[in-house]
């Protein structure tokens, strides 16, 4: 029973330490395809952003138009 | 609907090449390279924000050529516009780099002479917009920032294609590294990369002409 | 003087108008040859004792560098009130002829006075004289003509000193890799053959930027 019980807990363990070793890595891990999308997110954000300061840029015109 | 048929066929065609971008890059097969892995695909989306920063900045350059031939305020609005894209390429760019070289070559910036050059060029448009705003008459801003901005543009070059040559390069497929170069770039990733140049930098020029639209309106605005 | 003067005779005369406006003046002169010694000094005192040749080169021309910045940026901010006067009398091309004559000649004394101030206090491992100087000439081509040309330009703006950084920094360093690049090679004791390409590279960079100099000056000069 304690054989059991302790095989059990070492399973555990050495998949925590393995979940450890990984954890750093997750970037790094199936062929490193993470940092891919990560760049096309940034990419992504910025042409948001940039969408973004247009729509302001119009919003303040439409808002100097009105009151002319 | 009957905007989105006749409005200009080269903003159908980003939409088209860009799509094509993303499920070609994603989905092709690309050469299986140690370090590289699979960020070899970002090849279609870090490096068209170089090309396009490049072009834009060149579409800059015309148009200041343009203004002080003719001296029209069009033309000045053009350059400023395509100018402040260009520089949004470039941060995109340096950034998406960062990214990558983190996981690549194991840190952010590894004084390469690439990443040097690129940043050194977003110096000097992000001085472009200093002097701008340091002259307050309209007429002498447009002109001296014009010619800064040629002067600039033109002594950049010799940078561009010096400074890669003075040391090797981290980048891949230099000082041999394993990657891809002009020469040996492979088939399956030029089918897309060309086209993701083409497509990333026509979405730069069309958010720049509706920039370039708004400056308009506002100075026939503040004309009225 | 008002009859249109042959323009040799009038590059000669600009030329020796400037020279005589900082002679009588002095203070600017005085005032950069302090400059140049006090930082020479001061690299002296942060650097002496770990000087290897990579050191002493990267420190000679950033030396270099910070002063002509200063010497040249004096070059169209001192024009003012002049500036109306000259536009009747010269053409532009003429006017930036002179100025780049004679802010090379300015630079090129400076250099050589701070290569003698700085291998008495920080040694001197230069072998092959000609080469490095004629390396310190290209080098100072292109640093007084950008500098002389940034200067125009900040000339307009409203915080000067400022803008001549910003702006002359960015648009030196084609010339800076190069010239130091160079003189590090000249001074690991390379000989003409070996850097011919480097230093052609460098005469291209030169004239690139006083072509572009003579093209876009008449611009920033009329207002």
């Amino acid at each position: 029973m304690l054989k059991y019980i302790l095989g059990i807990v070492m399973l555990i363990g050495t998949q925590f330490a393995q979940a450890q070793v990984e954890m750093a890595d997750d970037f790094r891990g199936e062929g490193k395809i993470y940092v891919v999308i990560a760049i096309i997110l940034v990419i992504l954000g910025g042409f948001f952003f940039l969408m973004f300061k247009l729509d302001k840029r119009a919003k303040r015109l439409e808002k100097e138009i009105k009151e002319k | 609907m009957g905007y989105l048929l006749k409005t200009d066929w080269w903003k159908w065609l980003c939409v088209a090449l860009l799509s094509y971008t993303v499920i070609g890059g994603l989905f092709l097969p690309v050469p299986e390279l140690p370090i590289l892995n699979e960020t070899i695909r970002v090849l279609h989306f870090h490096v068209p924000m170089w090309f396009g920063m490049i072009l834009l900045f060149l579409g800059s350059v015309i148009h200041a050529i343009k203004y002080l031939r003719t001296g029209d305020n069009k033309s000045d609005i053009y350059s400023v516009q395509l100018a402040n894209m260009g520089i949004a390429f470039g941060l995109l760019g340096i950034m998406t780099g960062m990214i990558w070289a983190n996981y690549t070559w194991g840190e952010p910036w590894s004084n390469d002479p690439k990443q040097n050059a690129s940043a050194i060029s977003l110096l000097i448009y992000l001085a472009y917009f200093v002097l701008r705003s340091s002259i307050q008459d309209q007429q002498q801003r447009n002109r001296i920032s014009a010619v800064f901005n040629i002067f600039a543009f033109f002594l950049m070059i010799p940078l561009l294609f010096i400074l890669p040559r003075m040391s090797d390069s981290l980048h891949p497929g230099n000082g041999g590294n394993p990657g891809f170069n002009a020469y040996d770039l492979d088939s399956n990733l030029r089918k897309v990369f060309y086209f993701a140049v083409i497509g990333w930098t026509l979405l730069g020029y069309w958010m720049t002409t509706i920039a370039i639209r708004l400056s308009l309106v506002k100075q026939k605005l503040e004309d009225a | 003087m008002n009859l249109p003067l042959h323009p040799v005779n009038s590059v000669l005369q600009l030329i020796k108008k400037d020279l005589i406006v900082d002679w009588r003046q002095q203070n600017p002169i005085t005032g950069i040859l302090l400059y140049l010694a006090s930082t020479i000094f001061a690299t002296y005192m942060a650097f002496k004792g770990f000087v290897s040749i990579e050191v002493w080169n990267a420190l000679f021309w950033i030396i270099l560098l910070f002063t002509s910045i200063n010497a040249i940026s004096k070059s169209f901010i001192q024009e003012e009130r002049r500036s109306h006067y000259y536009f009747f009398l010269c053409k532009p091309t003429e006017i930036i002829l002179a100025k780049l004559i004679y802010s090379f000649t300015y630079l090129f004394c400076i250099a050589l006075i701070s290569l003698v101030i700085y291998s008495v206090l920080l040694g001197n491992p230069i072998i092959n004289y000609g080469l490095f100087i004629l390396n310190m000439i290209l080098g100072c081509i292109g640093l007084s003509a950008a500098f002389t040309m940034v200067s125009s330009i900040a000339f307009r703006s409203s915080n000067r000193s400022i803008m001549m950084a910003v702006l002359g920094f960015p648009v030196i360093i084609p010339v800076l890799i190069l010239s130091i690049s160079n003189s590090f090679k000249i001074l690991d004791s390379y000989i003409l053959v070996q850097i011919q390409g480097n230093l052609t590279a460098l005469l291209s960079v030169d004239v690139i930027i006083i072509a572009l100099t003579f093209v876009l000056f008449p611009f920033t000069w009329k207002s």
